[in-house]
Formats: structure tokens, sequence, C-alpha cells
């Protein structure tokens, strides 16, 4: 179906496909550009149309949200794409067809981001069974911490995908330590202290937190939650192996005059952005 | 299997490891002259610890020449299981604490001790108990003859006899044993429990000679006296488990194997209970877990360790007690509404009277402990969603009274539907969050307040209004919301004599309904523990809040659950006339209790609610909350049908006011 897959198997011994992504990018001193859009919004075919712009203009990764009626980790943006998108009538199964017909045109990694009640629902072992068929490279799960994810983790090694871990800025070292051994593909650093969403300024300890991580795990570290501009993005390029936004992307489109005026103000920030980190 | 008792307890920790090895009794030596003995107040703690845990472990209280007055204060203060008569105690004085225990609360079963006497090694004499000390008794015979006077003489007033070991002065916890061939083949008619310096060693050889009903042990399984070694209790329980089955013969072979069979069926349904209960923290069996953002789970930590250091703290307790009388009015009355019971059948219904606690509802029990919490813990804000505006009134009440900041978050529709709420909180002090997203009421409130939560967790208290949410809040929200069970149990007894029959309470989150049920758990097998969920508009229209009748398993606010939800798991919109029950989700520990067969669920529609809220308004003058009114509906469903000497208490969770223009 795709050189995806195959990468896939020959790599997982080792390195996932995500943690090559990183590798590749840190020999050549960049930094991965991973941007979150929520599957079904604007609608079917936007999305895809979302997806290749964000494919042609330098995602190493694309996070991919399976929406839920209750995103009690997102801000407002979130909350709104989610909705349209469950008005569209996303589930679980046209989610995993959408990536399917994605996969047929590109291999860019894709990390699916949902809450855990989606996932049990639809069944743990069917949902990582789907993933693993579609080619998706990793499951971003914001409500399932180390705490309950340990239940599971033998369902996401047999599957070969990465469940990415989170670094919160409030925990002590002790507990980044025993998380971040849990962690695989990158660990997801939350820069603020609240949900997701477009913030204009940087929390001061950022930085401090990401030099801590450095020296706690191996793991690429990549920062998400709250970044939306070129000022932030240059503060902690040094510090990080990546960055993910998510909010800033999907405000675009839904404050512009129409679909294709904000496809293509996307395609300018992205290759504004990506400039910083390449 | 043969019951195991393991006395001289004091302290937390013996009594956990025993407990873990599913012995059946601890028994806790209440008098003077033991180096096991230990204080009420010991006591009450390690019980406490153990209760708290979900632990159903029976409790013994072990007395020696007491005052019938001191057992029995014992008895009900430790809610004891069994008491143990180890001293000169005549057949007068069981048969007379018996007829008090009665009265009182006709629960513990007792175990009246009898010691057997060596007389003379040597000679192979024996005797029994100091009584007896002026005879020389030879032969085996007559010294059976005495014993089994000696034990008929308590006939229908001690419901076991303890064969212990006779030393001069010392009663009980010798460390010696006696010769067991003098009672060899023995018939009893009363169950008898075999004690007297048995460890892993002998243990089995004395069940096979005796073959009792029970077994005793203490002194021999300790590291020193008052401290048990793990690895001989272990060792003595594996030795009785491995060897059993042993069969007692003779003619109360027929009172045995009911003991045995009310026994074993309790153990069996008490051990499930009891694994359910903490097979690891925060999990009732494989509902609950801290499902929430990274973020959260430091001040979720930071929480549990700040309660649990709190929940061992006197002078919190003493300030929550003085705050939960002086300030919200407990306890609040059980009451007998007889008029309401004449018309419906012959049964007596009670109301326990949460409605009249301060601001109209059981939920200032919860917000009184949590805010008292917060300011132990150096927070300045404490946050709280609201449905009914019940939770968020008496949130703010308690901020206003410990002087903290107060932000209420309430969906708009609600807002709209409980007005006058509103208008209490702001007259507080508080500042009320009106919340747009999703369906606007209850859920999207606590999803919002969880939302600020995570951008101001280091000053600011979440103060969750039920027992739901990730750990620890179940626990903790139960724990202040049992109040209304535990004075319920006393009042009953007081007034009847008895347990009731049937607890009916409402459940939307559960706190009330998990506050009346949980000091009664653990007598599930007399006492009918029903929850009464929203049917809304009749399940068939599927706009109802039944979750734990109709939803499906899964992972919302936080928890493992019951949750309504599509194929898909998107949560899906409750409907209830009442905004407190208006909730897709339930508490962990109701998802725990139905499963297991320990609480019943049954649901209530708005049209059933509503009636029931006039009748009770028109022949009680009690104007109920439309929350309260589901639970009052079902027990004037169910006492029709009731003979005449059956008790139901509802809880009353709280009174209707607020609920008047919606008439």
């Amino acid at each position: 179906m795709n050189k995806n897959k195959d990468k896939n198997k020959n790599i997982m011994i080792e390195n996932s496909v995500i943690e090559k992504v990183f590798e590749d990018l840190r020999n050549k001193n960049q930094k991965a550009f991973i941007p979150f859009i929520t599957c079904g919004f604007p609608d079917c075919d936007g999305f895809l149309s979302l997806f290749e712009a964000l494919d042609e203009n330098g995602a190493d990764i694309i996070e991919v949200g399976i929406p839920f009626s209750d995103p009690l980790a997102d801000g407002p943006v979130i909350q709104t794409t989610s909705e349209i998108a469950l008005k569209n009538g996303v589930n679980t199964d046209t989610a995993f067809k959408t990536i399917d017909r994605i996969r047929k045109k590109s291999d860019t990694p894709i990390a699916i981001m949902t809450y855990f009640n989606i996932i049990y629902r639809y069944g743990l072992k069917k949902f990582l069974k789907n993933a693993e068929n579609t080619g998706v490279n990793a499951l971003i799960i914001p409500d399932l911490p180390t705490e309950e994810f340990d239940a599971y983790k033998d369902n996401f090694n047999r599957a070969g995908i990465d469940n990415i871990i989170f670094a919160s800025l409030n925990s002590s070292k002790e507990r980044l330590k025993a998380v971040t051994e849990k962690g695989r593909g990158f660990l997801y650093c939350v820069s603020v202290k609240g949900v997701t969403g477009v913030r204009n300024d940087l929390d001061p300890e950022v930085v401090k937190f990401l030099k801590d991580l450095r020296r706690i795990t191996d793991l690429p570290l990549a920062l998400g939650f709250g970044l939306s501009n070129e000022e932030q993005i240059k503060k902690v390029r040094d510090y990080c192996d990546g960055i993910i936004m998510g909010s800033k992307i999907l405000s675009m489109i839904l404050e512009s005059r129409s679909f294709k005026d904000g496809i293509k103000s996307v395609e300018a920030f992205v290759s504004d952005i990506n400039k910083i980190l390449k | 299997m043969i019951w195991i008792k393991i006395c001289g307890i004091t302290n937390i920790e013996d009594a956990e490891i025993i407990s873990g090895l599913k012995v059946d009794s601890i028994g806790f030596v209440l008098s003077t002259s033991s180096p096991r003995r230990i204080n009420l107040d010991k006591a009450l703690e390690i019980t406490e610890v153990l209760r708290d845990k979900g632990d159903k472990i029976k409790i013994t209280g072990v007395f020696v020449n007491e005052k019938i007055e001191y057992v029995i204060d014992c008895a009900n203060r430790l809610d004891l299981n069994y008491i143990q008569l180890s001293g000169d105690e005549n057949s007068d004085y069981v048969k007379n604490l018996r007829e008090k225990l009665i009265k009182k609360s006709g629960k513990p079963e007792i175990i009246k001790a009898i010691r057997i006497r060596d007389l003379n090694k040597k000679n192979t004499d024996y005797g029994i108990d100091n009584t007896y000390s002026t005879y020389n008794y030879n032969t085996y015979d007559i010294t059976k003859a005495l014993i089994n006077q000696k034990i008929e003489s308590f006939k229908g007033y001690a419901d076991f006899i303890l064969l212990d070991t006779f030393r001069k002065g010392v009663y009980g916890g010798t460390g010696k044993t006696f010769n067991r061939d003098i009672i060899k083949n023995l018939k009893f008619s009363i169950p008898i429990i075999l004690s007297g310096g048995l460890d892993s060693k002998n243990v089995k050889e004395a069940i096979d000679t005796v073959k009792p009903f029970g077994v005793d042990a203490s002194s021999k399984l300790e590291a020193y006296p008052g401290k048990k070694d793990p690895d001989r209790v272990r060792q003595f329980v594996n030795a009785i488990k491995a060897e059993g089955r042993g069969q007692a013969d003779g003619s109360i072979i027929t009172k045995i194997n009911r003991k045995e069979s009310v026994n074993s069926k309790m153990v069996a349904k008490g051990e499930r209970h009891c694994s359910g209960y903490s097979p690891k923290d925060g999990y009732f069996g494989e509902f609950g877990g801290m499902y929430v953002p990274e973020i959260l789970i430091s001040a979720l930590k930071e929480l549990e360790k700040n309660y649990l250091m709190y929940k061992k703290d006197k002078s919190f307790h003493d300030e929550l007690s003085y705050y939960l009388k002086n300030y919200a009015g407990r306890p609040t009355p059980l009451y007998y509404a007889e008029r309401l019971s004449g018309q419906y059948g012959r049964a007596k219904i009670y109301l326990k009277r949460e409605d009249l606690c301060h601001l109209g509802a059981h939920k200032i029990n919860n917000t009184i402990g949590q805010v008292l919490l917060a300011k132990k813990m150096g927070k300045k804000f404490v946050i709280a969603e609201t449905g009914a505006g019940q939770h968020g009134v008496a949130t703010a009440a308690t901020a206003a009274l410990f002087d903290m900041g107060c932000k209420i978050f309430m969906g708009s529709k609600d807002i709209k539907r409980q007005y006058p709420n509103v208008c209490r909180m702001e007259l507080m002090g508080a500042e009320v969050v009106e919340v747009t997203s999703g369906s606007m009421t209850l859920k999207d409130a606590v999803n919002e307040a969880l939302r600020y939560w995570v951008s101001r967790v280091d000053d600011t208290f979440y103060v969750m209004g039920s027992v739901v949410g990730p750990h620890p809040y179940p626990t903790i929200v139960r724990d202040f919301q049992m109040v209304i069970g535990k004075e319920t149990r006393k009042q009953i007894l007081k007034t009847e004599g008895r347990l009731p029959d049937y607890i009916i309470a409402c459940v939307g989150g559960g706190s009330n309904s998990m506050g009346i049920f949980y000091p009664f758990l653990k007598d599930y097998n007399n006492v009918k523990l029903i929850g009464v969920e929203a049917g809304g508009r009749g399940i068939e229209s599927k706009e109802h809040g039944a979750s734990l009748e109709y939803g499906k398993k899964g992972i919302f606010h936080g928890a493992f659950s019951y949750v309504l939800q599509d194929d898909y798991g998107q949560i899906q919109e409750a409907h209830s006339i009442s905004a407190g029950l208006d909730y897709p989700g339930v508490g962990p520990e109701h998802a725990y209790l139905k499963e297991k067969g320990i609480a019943d669920y049954v649901y209530i529609t708005d049209s059933e609610a509503l009636e029931a809220f006039r009748i009770l308004s028109r022949y009680e003058g009690i104007i109920p909350a439309y929350e309260s009114s589901h639970a009052l509906a079902h027990a004037l469903k169910l006492a029709p049908g009731l003979d005449k000497d059956k008790i139901i208490v509802v809880n009353l969770s709280g009174r209707g006011d607020k609920d008047i223009e919606n008439k």
C-alpha cells in the first residue's frame, strides 16, 4: 500500500518511525514541525486539503484529532473544531477511512490524538489494529496518564504504535524521570499550565523545563500547547526537537472569510515557522 | 472452613496484615491486665482505618469481668460483631448482657470463654475454670461432664464457647495449651472456638482432635508482647487453610453447618467486596482511576496525600465536627412520616431530613470538609461546578465562612432553571461563571471547571460536588457524606431497635446515596440499598439520566464508570426534570456496588417524581427537592407491597423551594 508500512516493520525493532524522523532532523540540526488538525474539520474534503497543505509545506509529523464531545484538555478553538467535526458525522470508523485515503498519497508520519473513551469504546485492540493497518504511527491520549497507561502498555508494544507521553511544567523531577522512562516516539512537553489554545507569550519557566528534561531523557522533546507566533518559537528552538501547533492553525481557518483564504494563510504561516525550525 | 480469629491486636499495621490474610475476625482486648490491652480510642482508630478502606473484617471486643454498661458502650462505638467475655462472667451476666444488646442494637454475637485447667500434670488430673478449683478430678469423664455442664449453662445466651487454658489470674493470652484429649470427641451444644497456645505447628492437630467451629490465637503469633509477627500469623493461617475442612460431628452439626454456611456466604461476598475496595488505591474493582491530563496528576496526588494526613488528624476532625454541628445544623432528624406511611400500606417510611441542613441540602457536609481541607493545604481560591446550584451554593457559603475566593461554574441552561441559586451564590460573594459549551449543563460545568483548574492548580482547590471525578475525589466526597449514614444507623437503632429493611436514595453523581449507603454496606444482606436514577421522559424516549441502568462502561470526567454514550464513545446528554440528576455519568463506587449486587438501582420518571413531590408536600408539609422526590417516588411504589413491620428509610437529600417555580 505504501512505503511507510514497510518502513514501519523494518525499523520498529530499533527506532520507531517517529523516532527516526527526529534522528534524521537532529543530524541536520533541524527541528520537527508537528501541526494538529481535527479530522472532519471544516468538513471531510476540507480536512484532506488542509492535511495536504501542511504536508507540502514541511510538516514532519501530522497530528490528527478524532473529535470527542468532552475534550477537557482543550481550549475553545479545538472544542469548536471538534463540535463542527462531530456535526459533520465524523466517528472513529470514518477517521480511519480518511487516514487510509491519506496513506495512498503520503507517508508523512501520523499521530492520532484523541481521548481515551473514544478508544476504549471502540475497543483498544481493534483501535490499535486499525491504526496499524492504516499506517498510523503514534497515539496521543491526553487523559491517559502513565498510571493508567501501564495496564495497556503491552497492547501498544504488540501493535508497534508509540504512545506519546506528556511532561508537565508542574511535575517534579522525580515524576518527570518516572514518566519519561515509559515514553516512546517523542515526549509531548506541555508549555503552559492550562489547556490548548492560542497564547502570545511564553511561560518564563519553559526554557528551564526543557533544559531539565534534556538532562533527564534521551527522548526527542516536542513542545506544544499555546504556541502561536514566531517570537515564541525562536525562544525555544534551541532547547527542543520540535514544536506542536494546533489551535493557531485551526483558528486561521475558523477566522478566514473563505476556506481557500484560510488555507493560503496557513500555508504562508507554516512556511515562516518552518524557516525558523529548519 | 474453619473460622479464624486473631486476638490481641494493638496496632494498625498488624490489623492490616491480618485482614489481608482473609481472617474472619480480629480481637481487641478492651480490659486491663493484658499486655495486649488496647484503649477504646486506639481500637476506634484502627477500626476506622479498616472500615474506610472498605474492609469488612469482623471485630471482636474482649472483656474481662467488666460492667455491662462499658461492654455495651464499646460495642456501640466500635460497632462490634462479637463480644468475647473472658472473665468469670456467669450465665446471668451473659443473659443480662444479651437482653440489653437486643434492646440497643441486637447485633453483636457473644463468645463466652471457658478456661480449662490442668490441675496436676503428673497425675493427669484435670479441671475446668477456677470455679471448680476446690475439686480434685481424676478422670476425664468427670471433667467432661463438668465442661459440658458449664457450656450448657450458657445455652441460649452465648453464641459461641471459647475454650482456653486456665492460668491463675490470667484471662486469655497465656500462650499455653491445655490437654485437648480431655475434650476429644465431646459433643457440644454450642459451637466451639478453640484457643490456648495455638500456633502453626499445633493447630492442625488441635483441629483434628477437637473439630471446633473456629480457632483463636494470640500470644504465640507475636514477635513480642503486643506486636504480631507477620510470618507467624501467615504460617498459622496457611496451616489452617491447608487443613481446612475440619468437620464437627454430633449434636451440634446442624447448628455449625448453619453457622458455617451463613458465615462462608458472608465471607465469600465480603471477600469480593474487600478485594474490590483496595487492590490498588483509587479503584473500586475496575472502576475509578485517574484519567486526567498529566498536569493534574501532581495536584491530585498532593490532594490525596493531604487528605490521608488530615483524615487521621484529630484537630481536623474536631473542627469539622464543630462546623457540621454549629454551622450546618447536624445531626439532622430521622423523621417517621406517619401520615404518609398510612396512605401507602403498612410499612413505616422514615425520612432522613438532609433538607434541614443549612442551605437546604446535604451538599454542605462535603463542602465544609473540602474547603477546610483546602484551607489547611494553604490554597487561596476554591472553584466548583454546579448543576442544580445546591453544590454551588454550599461551596459559596463555605468559602465565605473560611474567607476564600470562590468561582462557581454553571451551565447556562441550569442558570436559567435554577436562577434563585445563582442569586444566593452571588450574594455570598462567589463569582458565577456561565458555561456555554456543549449541552450547557452539569457535565459541561465540570469540563470547564477542570479546564480552569488546570491553569490555576497551584493556588486553587477544586471542590468536587459528588462522588465522581478522578481519584481521590470519589473517596473524599463519600467520606464527608458518610455522616448521613452514620447518623441514620444510630437513629434507627435508637427508635426501632434494629436496622431498616430498605434504604432508598437518589443517584445523579451519587453523593447523597453513597453517604447514606456506605455505613450499611456490611449489612447489605439484611438492609436492601436502592439507588434511584432519573428516568426522565422514560427510558424509551432516550431522554433520561439512568447511567447505571442504561449507560455503558467508559471514561468520563477522569474516572472509569458507567456513562451515557453512543457507539463511538461520544458522551450523550442526560435529561431530567431535576438539574441535580441531569448527569450522564455516575460515581465509580456505585458502578462497583451495582456490579457486585451490593446495591440495586432503579429509575423514576419525571412525572412520577413530580407526583411524589406533591404528595409529600400535601401529606407531611415537607417540600422535597425534585432530586429527592425520585427516591421518595420509589419508596411509595414499594411500600404498599410490604409487610407491616418493614422499615424504609428515604434520604430526603434536599428541600424543594428551588423547584417550586418549575412545578
